[in-house]
């Protein structure tokens, strides 16, 4: 059991919008996949594909080469946590909610579960539609690491989180990840507070896949070059420049580029400094220079 | 189909339905209650038949309300969980079979019990809602059970509409569901009126109105597949 999961030139519409376009990944086992995007990029789509809440208008997902979408034994294994709101529930209670989820999944792991509501202070005698915001998260935090799906989507469950939570929550996640082969799926906006968690990005914008990389080789491509304006504005000639910024007589230009042995050569000898930047940096220039 | 079948569905849909069924016991026997009271006082209060009679109707709407509230309470429930939805679907037929039948023991249980309270406290059930022989009986239950179950599935029929569609494609499935029912009046015998138009009742005998709702009813399932075999799961 590899627990692969493939998406092939995958687009979804509704009505006359597309949603996405033409999207295809492969999301390998054992991984910690970010997944990026501005407001409306198309995030929670494509992650509810995979939770098979929808289907594709055109394309393919498949878990170890069968489709997954109405699988009686995959679906099991796709977790799918998002900022759900729990009104008007059947199942008002909590533990009552706690105690299906513990009948119909299959790797779900109590005792973990319990050391999890012990640690992040969840009450299960409440009322689901009494919570806080942050005890909404709380519970989708919890039953998303003690499933122990192979493959487990956190969709932004971790916002209503303070940050001291949060953090419970980075580390939780990164022993998770070390003692199994899970595959995890976690969509942000707080991408600086989470990017040391990403061993792979996935960056939509405008419902395609501009981005498929893992974490190094993406944070590797966007370099600040720093020094005299007219030595940047000549090293950064032939280069995607990103972003901008001057002071006096002194710019700074992000670029976005593999950078050969002799361009670092070329930089050194012109007196320019160079800075790696941030995946958020990175992220707000690629998508900020697209809108 | 059978890697579909969860029976952990189908307990967790009868407990479920079972216990909203408490709140239509507690009613019917409390109305039902007063009707003796005020006919123990002489009053007229149309108690005309036994109390599986009386029930027959309300626990239809029963069984259409809960066809209705499925959909909306229990398919992201499912989904959530990662169950399929030919799993809900194969659970939510099975179970409603289930569920007509515990309703339908529950009910007869109830009618010889009323026998015998009113017996007890010195009431007699009058000769006009004495129980008929075992063959009218049989035939009463099978129809108590077949109409609940065609009834769950016509609310079902309108939840999955309104689910799937728009408001406009629900109210169709609603008009849709209108004429289903004048059609299971005939076929029940009940004289059906349309625009004021009296429709002549069928005077086929119980087995064969069993036979034709039971098929209607087996289509009207097909239907519901059909909607929710591919089914948007709102996430909101």
């Amino acid at each position: 059991m590899e627990n692969k999961i493939e998406i092939q030139n995958v687009s979804l519409k509704y009505g006359k919008k597309q949603s996405l376009e033409n999207i295809s990944t492969v999301l390998e086992p054992g991984k910690m996949y970010g997944l990026i995007g501005r407001n409306g990029a198309g995030k929670t789509s494509l992650l509810s594909l995979i939770a098979s809440y929808k289907t594709p208008t055109s394309g393919t997902i498949t878990y170890d080469g069968e489709e997954l979408f109405e699988h009686p034994r995959y679906r099991k294994r796709v977790h799918f946590g998002y900022d759900r709101v729990y009104k008007d529930e059947v199942i008002e209670k909590a533990s009552k909610y706690y105690k299906a989820v513990n009948k119909h999944r299959p790797y779900f792991d109590k005792t973990y579960a319990e050391e999890l509501i012990k640690k992040f202070n969840i009450d299960l005698n409440q009322s689901l539609s009494k919570y806080s915001s942050g005890m909404v998260s709380a519970f989708h935090v919890m039953l998303g690491l003690a499933n122990r799906t192979p493959v487990t989507i956190f969709d932004e469950v971790y916002l209503g989180l303070d940050a001291p939570s949060r953090e419970m929550f980075y580390e939780e996640l990164l022993k998770e990840h070390e003692r199994s082969d899970r595959t995890f799926i976690l969509s942000t906006h707080l991408v600086s507070e989470m990017e040391h968690l990403f061993d792979h990005v996935l960056l939509i914008d405008r419902g395609k896949l501009i981005v498929d990389e893992d974490y190094e080789t993406f944070t590797s491509r966007g370099m600040k070059v720093i020094g005299d304006h007219e030595a940047v504005d000549a090293f950064t000639a032939d280069k995607k420049v990103l972003h901008v910024e001057t002071l006096g007589g002194t710019k700074a230009a992000t670029i976005y580029g593999e950078l050969s042995e002799k361009e670092w050569a070329a930089a050194q000898s012109k007196d320019l400094e160079l800075d790696p930047i941030s995946l958020q940096q990175l992220f707000t220039y690629l998508t900020k220079e697209e809108a | 189909m059978r890697q579909h079948f969860d029976k952990t569905v189908v307990q967790e849909l009868v407990k479920e339905w079972l216990k909203w069924s408490t709140w239509l016991f507690i009613s019917m026997l409390t109305i039902r209650a007063i009707f003796w009271i005020f006919d123990a006082g002489g009053e007229n209060t149309g108690v005309i038949d036994h109390f599986a009679y009386f029930m027959n109707d309300a626990g239809d709407i029963f069984m259409l309300i809960v066809g209705i509230l499925t959909v909306y309470t229990f398919l992201r429930y499912y989904t959530e969980h990662g169950l399929t939805r030919r799993t809900y679907f194969i659970g939510g037929v099975v179970a409603s079979l289930l569920t007509t039948a515990g309703i339908g023991i529950i009910t007869f249980l109830l009618t010889f019990v009323e026998k015998g309270v009113l017996s007890m406290v010195g009431m007699s059930y009058p000769t006009y809602v004495e129980p008929q022989s075992a063959g009218y009986w049989i035939g009463f239950i099978l129809m108590f059970l077949v109409t609940s179950w065609f009834y769950y599935l016509l609310g079902w029929f309108i939840g999955h509409a309104f689910y799937r569609y728009n408001w406009l494609v629900g109210m169709l499935a609603t008009g849709i569901s209108l004429i289903l029912l004048f059609i299971e009046g005939i076929v029940t015998g009940e004289t059906v009126m349309v625009f004021g138009l009296t429709l002549e009742v069928l005077s086929q005998s119980v087995i064969v109105s069993v036979l034709i709702l039971t098929l209607i009813s087996v289509v009207l399932a097909g239907v519901n597949y059909r909607l929710v075999k591919d089914i948007r799961v709102k996430m909101k």
